[in-house]
């Protein structure tokens, strides 16, 4: 091989190495946009939700009430006959089987939305409005396009005259989309229409609290003790490892952990946001006195030694001087843990909080599941509806989490301090 | 109860400090002595002597009392002659009792049950008073104690800051009481595990389908039931289905990984490198339910439909599918990782290499891959280990049956997979089933320790031959 | 004997870091098979000077390089310039001894294997040999070849540096204040050495020491805030400068 040959060839090779790494970071970058972009496609329709109009009159026969009811008066009546009566006038059916059809479009709930329009509003008494009253699930991704109408219909939930019925509905402008409100506010259920994640919200909320008041003050507490006032002895070093190691274990051990001995040796309720607090937090603990250890190292010993001088006690210098220093990159390091900790699920499966919970848990003791774990209990479902919810749901935890990080790297470099 | 009595004790210490700060007061007033600290500290030691005792007192008692109460009333349910309860049994009437008491049972109310929430109400009310009383007297004592201390005008602010730095102490001991109790936990489930399967037939056996474990209680194994048991609970196939996973997020992750890391650290412009790095970081921060979502959402059936075309055929929960998305997950640590490492090798090496005329791709190769290669395998190690550990992922895309196969077209399963699958829904909680997962979650910490011990060793080899 | 022949020729050079120039328009020539010294303070230019020669300076993002470097009478502030065969006819000894962390062997082959100048093991260990003796290291390190470079002392660094140097067959050969890092009986071993070497290379050193430039070079450059004072032979500059600044810095009166 000649000179030339070989410097070109020499050469070839720097382009391709080069090629390769930009690559493998055009690849990286790709796989993010592609992961959000199919997550928010699948979960932008999950936000509206398919109503149908429906002409109701609140007369006092209808609900057999006695005039000038009560408000015990209207919760405690029967709305089941009213609601179907108003059902069946959206559409012209004959027989029992048409009826059936008619009624399956909307969600089981019907007779609870009527309720509770009445009771929030009863002004209505005696008078007619048009309700927006939930469509069933099948007729929610109907209309929201997701729905294989092509199929036959043996091979389809949704017979042939309730398509019908849908397309003149449509037509009539009876069908619509409005805001789901049903997503935030309520619980989970069996009905993709009805789920919400109102009680993964509370659940998470509780729990991150709960992480939050048990590790940060543990974790402060350990790194101040470990970077200021203990001694070069084996027991520090044996502190030390096993901190490190802790970091690095994977969740599930954790979720072992609070098994055995938070519901197992303590008894301590199952499912609660309270177990999962305790549980995640000895998790995220070495996970904030290593950045905070790293801050406090950061600390200039000039600080320490100026207090000193002045004399101040060892615990006042570095309460009152080093420890002020060294919060800014503690808070960071401490967001990003409890971001972490926010998305976890394999622990919190292992201590129950698998449970399907309807009603949105009002303290820290009664059983929810978290955002995460909602995203599994609904991907495991069959239903196309909880694709959407489940994507949607990963929308919103998502958004939490790069909230987080913000807020995060904003503290750490808006407080940053070059020594 | 308990937030009331802890309002209590916060009055109470703030009473204590207030006190102790004017006590100290009065005292260098009438004998006009010098003290030894600020006030302040004097009513801060009063308020710890109030409150410390009192809480640990409180909190021990809280985690203990509902156990305590358990325990007595499960032993009256065990002492009836007329039904002999297995544990399980006594576990649901115990339930049962417990809701009775709180209003909401809607089942049948035997005598049984009243008669135990009966009893149940009168533990709680004696535990509720003599709490109360023993915190009392405790709070009494202590802040007797305190009181003399003062007058005796010690050194407040000594002692103050050692309660203090105990308490610091006590605080960094946390980290050693949680591997002890994730050690304790794993073992004491494991224990009773092998009690009933012979540890060679779990580490090497290589059939795993717990369905067959019927057996209730590990002592009362027949023979039979043994050797039927002794195939049932092989975790070669689970090893391996975890290794084989691992090593296809592996083959993604590293070259993407590496050569990211070695163009952000040694090509990219300060621009270039400011907007890739944190997006690719964002990798590391989507939840893994997130991706297994994904993986069983997209890439699964993606890799099926694709097969199907092929003439292929290629499972919905391919190891395929699990491990790339997997892989897609470690790239993160494996490119910042290697960015560090690179970074930190130090410029003379490159400007020797480039003073003899190598380019610079030749340089990175022959001179600085090789100077940071301890670091680079490092975090490899680390990597695998956490590919190892990770469950959602595998738990949503990969598969449940133990499959021992090198097709990564087939579902296999994973230790992590199995420790879900085992310990979700309706399982007695003393079944070799329910054990079998603790003895996986103690194997794979286990392994997991030793990787991460082994990357650490190389990552400060590494240090130590350029710090 | 001091020759004539121009080896390197530097007109008009400029060179700036981002906003801040460092050299202004430099003038200098370096003959051909003989030493010449580069002194003045510290920070004045002069290791900018010699990284120029060689394109090192292409390292650094913010550099930028004006003017004209010929060596023999080819122009290298081109962007056409193949820096790579460049820098493989120039040599460069650095201020701290920067092994590689490889073997002594694969220090010095890895010059040559790059360039493809052994067709086979036997070549290259001949390569090895002749460059270790050259750099008068041969004899101390022949029975350990296998042995990490790092493991070496200071001043056998250096010269490992210098032979990893040589291997490459250059014709010029840089140094960057060789010797600062080390103690005296190793820079005297060094000196010994560049004497020895310039019966076949062309060498340009970079130093603080005034008594080193009297001691191993033809001919002496004087720097000062980036600019070339006075440039003559060695004996002229210190016996008898031209210019005053130049007599205040050898006499002493600063840097």
């Amino acid at each position: 091989m000649t000179k030339e040959e070989r410097i070109k060839k020499r050469y070839n090779a720097e382009k391709r190495f080069k090629l390769y790494g930009i690559t493998s970071v055009v690849l990286a970058i790709l796989f993010v946009v592609f992961l959000i972009y199919v997550i928010f496609s699948k979960g932008s329709s999950a936000f509206q939700k398919t109503i149908i109009n429906v002409e109701i009159n609140f007369t006092l026969d209808s609900l057999y009430l006695d005039p000038n009811p009560s408000k015990d008066d209207l919760e405690n009546v029967e709305y089941y006959d009213l609601a179907i009566e108003s059902l069946l006038k959206v559409y012209q059916v004959n027989g029992l089987k048409e009826e059936k059809a008619l009624i399956n479009l909307f969600s089981p709930d019907y007779e609870y939305e009527v309720r509770d329009f009445l009771i929030k509003n009863p002004e209505f008494i005696n008078k007619k409005t048009i309700l927006k009253l939930t469509a069933s699930d099948d007729m929610d991704q109907l209309h929201k396009g997701n729905y294989p109408r092509h199929l036959p219909e043996d091979r389809r939930r949704i017979n042939d005259f309730q398509l019908m019925m849908y397309d003149k509905l449509v037509e009539q402008n009876k069908i619509d989309k409005i805001f789901n409100n049903y997503l935030f506010q309520k619980g989970d259920s069996r009905n993709p229409e009805l789920a919400g994640i109102g009680g993964a919200l509370v659940g998470s909320f509780f729990t991150i609290i709960i992480t939050l008041l048990l590790s940060f003050p543990i974790a402060i507490f350990a790194s101040i003790y470990l970077e200021e006032f203990a001694p070069k002895n084996r027991i520090t070093d044996f502190i030390e490892i096993n901190i490190n190691n802790l970091a690095a274990v994977p969740s599930i051990v954790f979720g072992l952990l609070g098994l055995g001995i938070l519901l197992g040796t303590f008894d301590l309720p199952r499912s609660t946001p309270l177990v999962a607090g305790i549980t995640l937090a000895l998790m995220t603990l070495p996970r904030i006195i290593i950045p905070c250890r790293a801050s406090l190292k950061a600390v200039p010993p000039s600080i320490r030694e100026g207090a000193l001088a002045v004399g101040a006690s060892k615990v006042q210098s570095v309460m009152h001087h080093v420890v002020p220093l060294a919060i800014p990159g503690t808070l960071s390091g401490t967001i990003i843990g409890l971001a972490q900790a926010l998305g976890e699920t394999a622990p919190l499966i292992l201590i129950g909080m698998v449970a399907f919970v309807v009603d949105i848990p009002s303290i820290p003791t009664d059983p929810s599941a978290s955002l995460p774990v909602q995203v599994y209990l609904w991907s495991e479902q069959a239903e196309r509806g909880f694709v959407e919810k489940t994507s949607a749901t990963i929308m919103i935890l998502l958004s939490f989490l790069i909230t987080l990080n913000f807020i995060a790297v904003y503290l750490r470099q808006k407080f940053e301090r070059k020594w | 109860m308990n937030l009331v009595i802890l309002i209590l004790i916060g009055i109470f210490s703030y009473t204590s400090f207030i006190y102790g700060r004017s006590r100290i007061k009065k005292i260098t007033t009438s004998q006009s002595i010098k003290i030894n600290a600020l006030p302040n500290y004097y009513g801060y030691y009063l308020a710890l002597w109030c409150a410390l005792p009192s809480l640990i007192i409180l909190l021990v008692w809280s985690i203990f009392e509902a156990s305590i109460i358990k325990g007595l009333i499960s032993q009256t349910l065990s002492q009836n002659e007329l039904n002999v309860y297995t544990s399980d049994q006594i576990n649901l009437i115990y339930q049962k009792i417990v809701s009775l008491y709180n209003g909401n049972f809607s089942g049948k109310i035997t005598n049984e049950i009243k008669q135990g929430a009966e009893d149940y109400k009168s533990f709680l009310s004696i535990a509720q008073s003599s709490k109360v009383v023993l915190l009392l007297s405790t709070a009494v004592l202590t802040i007797t104690y305190g009181i003399k201390r003062i007058s005796k005008n010690n050194k407040a602010r000594h002692d103050v800051e050692k309660i203090l730095t105990g308490l610091l102490f006590a605080c960094s001991l946390v980290a050693i009481l949680t591997t002890l109790g994730i050690i304790f936990s794993l073992l004491f489930e494991s224990i009773k595990f092998f009690s009933a399967i012979n540890i060679f037939d779990f580490l090497f056996g290589t059939s795993w389908s717990p369905q067959r474990a019927f057996v209730r209680d590990a002592s009362a194994i027949t023979a039979e039931e043994y050797a039927d048991l002794k195939n049932a609970f092989g975790s070669v196939p689970l090893f391996a289905g975890t290794a084989f996973i691992a090593l296809i997020a592996m083959t993604v992750a590293v070259p993407i990984g590496l050569f990211s890391g070695i163009y952000m650290a040694e090509y990219a412009s300060i621009k270039v490198r400011k907007f890739s790095k944190p997006i690719i970081e964002i990798l590391a921060g989507i939840p893994t339910v997130v991706y297994g979502f994904f993986a069983a959402l997209t890439v699964g059936p993606f890799f099926r439909e694709f097969g199907e075309k092929l003439g292929l055929e290629v499972s919905s929960e391919s190891a395929l599918a699990a491990g790339l998305v997997m892989g897609v997950m470690i790239i993160p640590y494996v490119s910042s990782l290697s960015d560090d490492v690179i970074n930190s090798v130090p410029q003379s090496l490159r400007d020797g290499s480039y003073a003899v005329g190598a380019t610079k791709s030749e340089t990175i190769k022959r001179v600085v891959i090789p100077a940071a290669l301890p670091g680079i395998v490092g975090s490899i190690l680390l990597a695998v280990s956490r590919a190892i550990g990770e469950t959602m992922i595998v738990v949503m895309a990969a598969g449940l049956a133990a499959n021992l196969t090198i097709n990564p077209l087939e579902s296999t399963t994973t230790i992590t997979t199995q420790i879900v699958m085992l310990l979700v829904g309706d399982q007695e909680f003393d079944s070799p089933k329910t054990q079998s997962a603790f003895a996986l979650g103690l194997t794979l910490f286990f392994a997991t320790l030793i990787l991460n011990y082994i990357a650490l060793r190389f990552v400060k080899k590494y240090r130590e031959k350029y710090d | 004997m001091i020759s004539n022949n121009v080896k390197i020729k530097a007109q008009d050079l400029n060179v700036y870091y981002g906003k801040k120039q460092a050299l202004f328009n430099v003038n200098l020539d370096i003959h051909s098979k003989e030493v010449t010294a580069l002194i003045g303070p510290s920070g004045c230019g002069k290791s900018t000077f010699i990284r120029c020669i060689n394109r090192m300076n292409d390292v650094i993002d913010i550099c930028k390089i004006e003017g004209s470097i010929k060596i023999d009478d080819k122009e290298i502030i081109d962007k056409n310039i193949d820096v790579v065969r460049l820098r493989e006819s120039i040599g460069m000894v650095f201020q701290k001894p920067n092994p590689f962390p490889k073997s002594i062997y694969d220090n010095i082959s890895y010059g040559p294997s790059i360039h493809g100048l052994a067709d086979n093991k036997s070549d290259m260990d001949q390569i090895v040999e002749n460059s270790l003796k050259k750099a008068a290291l041969w004899e101390e390190v022949k029975d350990r070849l296998d042995e990490p470079g790092t493991g070496l002392s200071g001043g056998q660094q250096q010269r490992l540096c210098i032979a990893r140097a040589i291997s490459v067959n250059p014709e010029v050969i840089l140094m960057d204040e060789p010797c600062s890092a080390l103690d005296p009986i190793a820079t005297a071993k060094i000196e010994e050495l560049i004497d020895e070497l310039k019966k076949s290379y062309t060498i340009v050193i970079v130093t603080h020491s005034m008594s080193q430039a009297v001691r191993v070079s033809q001919r002496t450059g004087f720097f000062h805030l980036g600019k070339i004072i006075e440039v003559d032979t060695t004996e002229k500059i210190f016996k008898n400068p031209g210019n005053q600044m130049t007599q205040d810095y050898i006499t002493g009166r600063f840097g």
